[in-house]
């Protein structure tokens, strides 16, 4: 005997059709702002934008196909090599070192003690700073003659370096203020701390687990979901470095060409050079980096990172 | 919130711990101390060896004339009238767009939530061109608060993170209530205004403030879309003038304090919906 629940009419196969479709309209109807935004705010750019990489354009006449030019032309050019270069170098630097400090400060700011909000939101405050105002206030503190910072270098007796007027210190300077604004990657790292129960470290205490050993076998296992989100978010944020070196620079990526970071030389093609096409090379080849660093991150993320159950 | 703390300092280690987190944070403070202290100096001693810890004496006007010489005001009621109108978009859209991903079941919701997700590694360079070459066609770069219209349209159709936010806390929000309604005879707008909005006020202050700090800090859209000084948003307006009077320090930082106070206030009021923000995106 068939089960009688299977057995449905084509009348009621019909309706439960229908009712399918009202729903996914329904749900259409409600999220229709993201989409008029994605088709005309994404969508349409990307392929837009990958049409003028294979063009000449000037923004003023209509663009001219001249085929992979672009894209040769952009291996043969020493700046783009240079804000490639730029930007790897210090993407290569800042990674690790905002993992590590964040996370040490974390650990720090997660221990039981009188006061530690106030050390959490003294921390945490830079990181809310608008950027143009970082980067002037930072360029005063790194000034070499009259700044604070190779003033109190000299009182311990140390010559300060020139900093953002030399090539070989833009790069630690850069590293410099952008840890200061670590706080809310500190943050992260501190919910994801406050998320491994208590018993696991009061557990490994009975062991006769050293501190360190439970930084290392308890705190850093468990914090890997967090790192690799974080570590999403460095890749992103370094390709799209812009306004700490524009305003430090002037827009000009000076000192020999130091601060001439990917989107910056992006940023100068299109708006100072009106070169839009080969912008919108420089542009497409970002995103394609962007998206293989993504995924990389994603299918090697299976072999680091560990999701508790 | 008890603090679960994994101690790594135990007893006597603990003053150990003070002393490092002072001075931690001495050093985090310091900049935003030395900006204000800078913008109180008068100019002889701004440029002085060794350097002066407090100004003597205090000089206010370099603020009025900061804001005499930047056109400073203006930019902040740029900012305040742009800033608004995106929030408000940002409000209407990210709520409607959360209630379908969040409270709506139907086909293809998770897949397009992914597609949702998959667009916040997009870097803005990447849409950039095209869509300046757009706008300027429909004759929306540089031409008064219309030029506005490239930041704000955006904003009317949502944006990923602020979905993402707002979907989280509507998710949170316990189905009794608008099962209720609906059998009543509520439907789903209905719902959504009378229930989940009054329910979210905590996501709905997040987003705005995230959207708030999101306008006044940016500075690439305004630079690329706004071409005349007059619209400038307050980025841009101190950038500008800091190209104009390179060495006038005590009246940029005075600029720059007037930039960054407004920030800090809303900061020290609403911490707890900055941290909230933080922590939903990183660990959901």
């Amino acid at each position: 005997m068939p089960d009688p629940v299977v057995v449905t009419s084509r009348g009621q196969r019909a309706r439960r059709l229908h009712v399918e479709t009202l729903k996914v309209l329904k749900g259409v109807s409600f999220i229709s702002p993201w989409i008029i935004g994605f088709i005309a705010f994404t969508i349409y750019p990307l392929l837009a934008s990958l049409y003028y990489s294979f063009t000449d354009f000037s923004l003023f006449g209509s663009p001219r196909l001249i085929g992979l030019a672009n894209y040769s032309h952009l291996f043969a050019d020493p700046k783009f090599t240079k804000s490639m270069a730029n930007t790897v170098v210090f993407l290569l630097a800042i990674v690790p070192a905002s993992i590590i400090v964040a996370l040490l400060l974390a650990i720090l700011v997660n221990n039981d003690i009188r006061g530690n909000a106030i050390y959490r939101t003294v921390i945490y405050m830079p990181s809310v700073v608008p950027a143009v105002a970082a980067a002037m206030v930072w360029m005063w503190i790194l000034n070499p003659q009259w700044g604070l910072l190779n003033a109190g270098l000299r009182i311990i007796g140390v010559q300060g370096p020139p900093w953002l007027s030399s090539p070989r210190w833009t790069k630690p300077s850069l590293l410099l203020i952008t840890l200061w604004t670590i706080g809310s990657d500190m943050i992260l790292y501190l919910a994801g701390l406050q998320d491994i129960p208590i018993d696991y470290y009061e557990a490994a205490s009975l062991d006769g687990a050293s501190a360190l050993q439970k930084v290392f076998r308890i705190t850093i296992p468990l914090i890997t979901p967090i790192m690799f989100f974080h570590l999403i978010n460095a890749f992103i944020w370094a390709f799209n470095y812009f306004t700490t070196p524009y305003i430090i620079s002037g827009g000009t990526g000076q000192p020999a060409d130091s601060l001439l970071f990917y989107s910056l030389y992006l940023y100068q093609n299109a708006f100072s050079y009106l070169k839009m096409g080969y912008a919108s090379a420089m542009a497409w080849l970002l995103f394609v980096l962007v998206l293989i660093c993504t995924v990389v991150i994603l299918k090697t993320s299976k072999g680091w990172v560990h999701y508790g159950d | 919130m008890a603090t679960r703390a994994n101690d790594l300092f135990p007893g006597r280690l603990k003053l150990l711990l003070h002393a490092i987190l002072i001075l931690i944070s001495l050093a985090f403070l310091m900049p935003i101390l030395w900006m204000v202290v800078t913008s109180l100096k008068v100019n002889a001693q701004v440029f002085t060896w060794p350097p002066t810890l407090l100004p003597d004496p205090v000089q206010w006007e370099n603020y009025p004339q900061a804001l005499a010489v930047s056109n400073f005001g203006r930019y902040l009621v740029n900012t305040v009238i742009l800033a608004a109108v995106v929030i408000l978009g940002t409000l209407l859209s990210s709520c409607l767009v959360a209630y379908g991903f969040a409270r709506l079941e139907w086909k293809g919701r998770d897949a397009v939530f992914v597609l949702v997700l998959a667009t916040m590694i997009l870097p803005s360079q990447v849409t950039m061109i095209p869509l300046y070459v757009v706008f300027r066609q429909l004759g929306l770069i540089g031409h008064g608060y219309r030029g506005y219209l490239p930041m704000i349209l955006p904003a009317w159709c949502g944006g990923a993170y602020y979905i993402f936010l707002m979907r989280q806390f509507f998710m949170g929000i316990p189905h009794e209530l608008s099962d209720a309604a609906r059998i009543d005879g509520c439907s789903d707008l209905g719902i959504l205004w009378r229930i989940i909005v009054p329910l979210a006020k905590p996501a709905l202050v997040a987003v705005t403030i995230f959207s708030l700090v999101g306008t006044w800090s940016d500075f690439l859209m305004p630079l690329v879309y706004i071409r005349d000084p007059e619209y400038f948003t307050i980025s841009v307006g101190l950038a500008h003038f800091q190209g104009r009077y390179m060495t006038q320090w005590n009246q940029l930082m005075a600029a720059a304090t007037m930039m960054v106070i407004p920030v800090l206030i809303i900061f020290a009021f609403a911490q707890k919906q900055f941290v909230q923000g933080i922590s939903i995106t990183g660990l959901k």
